[in-house]
């Protein structure tokens, strides 16, 4: 150990599966970054699995704030990027699925080539 | 060891359902006493941290270690139970001290932070190596556990050696370490004694005393490497493993079964 080390904050991130995205699950304190992950192990991961598990030092998060509000604007209607134009989608899937076939569509979708 | 609330189970000479067959493995009982009793005081004397530890996060931390002690003592205790012995819960809250065979270090009053640290660095240095020769023992449920116990016993011994190489760094902490190392090692000296009880034929089987030279290496390499003296192994004195304990193990199991000893059946 090289002099007196301040103690860092360090924000924590966990994997709980593969198929999941690293989840912000907390911060903690710690003299360095090895430390960090063996507090983030015991402090983290007690209770519920996990695969993988992310620790970095807050001085490395570059971020923007609330303080920049045009950076957060909304100024126009954005309705058009939405999806909900497909809201219904899961319904008109299921009553397709649902129509009964006749007899006569069977043979031509068998026909087709 | 119940999870939830529940009573003790009052029926310490009910035999597990399959104790016939575990016939062949009673010759371990008392090293497995040794072992149930060692991961038991040691993790209730690390529990005693939680709220205590020099930060929130270590707090915590060290509070996992300890339930993850308290885990391995249960699996020790359970396998003694299949063996014919009491139940879990009964030898762990109906036991009085001199049936204990935990060492001696493990029992002594909580310190300052720096001995907690080097006591349980101490202990986990030596399960680790007690444990790479139990994983070979022809005991296949006592292997099996063993290697499951290993798995997170790596990550103890690393989180304890962490703290030394901080803690050493000097000032204040450097100096509460070498006092630390002084005073574990005043009662380390039963820690790899294996109980008298022990048959021959088990003891034989596991080559202890390579487990002893290992350990005492370890143990003085990482002194050197922290800059913290030479090791200073003290003369087999009054040991634990034959029930002679000092009266910190009295004062612990007053806590811990302060409980289940105010009365017959008690449930909480």
């Amino acid at each position: 150990m090289e002099g007196v080390k301040e103690y860092g904050a360090y924000e924590v991130f966990v994997q709980r599966t593969h198929q999941d995205a690293h989840v912000h699950v907390g911060s903690l304190l710690a003299s360095d970054v090895s430390m960090a992950i063996l507090l983030a192990r015991e402090n983290f991961l007690r209770r519920d699995e996990a695969v993988s598990l992310w620790v970095v030092p807050r001085t490395a998060v570059a971020s923007v704030g609330g303080e920049d509000v045009d950076f957060f604007a909304r100024e126009f209607d954005r309705s058009y990027r939405e999806v909900s134009g497909y809201a219904d989608n899961a319904l008109r899937w299921k009553e397709f699925k649902s129509r009964a076939l006749s007899l006569d569509e069977v043979i031509e979708d068998v026909r087709k080539p | 060891m119940t999870k939830h609330r529940s009573a003790i189970e009052d029926a310490p000479n009910q035999k597990a359902p399959d104790a016939s067959v575990a016939d062949a493995y009673r010759e371990y009982i008392p090293l497995l006493y040794t072992l149930a009793d060692d991961e038991l005081v040691a993790g209730h004397r690390a529990s005693e941290w939680l709220g205590l530890a020099p930060s929130v996060e270590e707090d915590i931390a060290f509070a996992s270690l300890a339930q993850d002690e308290i885990g391995h003592a249960r699996f020790y205790y359970e396998l003694l139970h299949h063996l014919g012995e009491p139940t879990p819960d009964h030898l762990v809250y109906r036991r009085q001290a001199t049936h204990w065979r935990n060492s001696r270090l493990l029992e002594r009053a909580r310190g300052d932070f720096a001995e907690a640290v080097v006591r349980q660095w101490m202990y986990d240095t030596w399960d680790a190596v007690r444990l790479e020769v139990l994983i070979q023992c022809p005991f296949p449920a006592l292997a099996d556990g063993v290697r499951k116990m290993q798995r997170e016993e790596y990550y103890h011994l690393i989180h304890m050696d962490a703290w030394l190489a901080r803690l050493s760094s000097g000032g204040e902490a450097k100096d509460r370490l070498v006092r630390a190392v002084e005073a574990v090692f005043a009662e380390a000296a039963d820690l790899s004694v294996l109980p008298q009880e022990l048959s021959s034929s088990v003891s034989g089987s596991l080559n202890w005393e390579q487990a002893e030279l290992v350990f005492h290496q370890r143990i003085e390499q990482a002194l050197h490497r922290y800059g913290l003296g030479n090791a200073r192994w003290s003369l087999p004195g009054p040991s634990g493993r034959s029930g002679d304990h000092s009266a910190s193990l009295t004062e612990l199991l007053g806590t811990l079964q302060e409980v289940s000893s105010t009365e017959e059946g008690v449930r909480w």
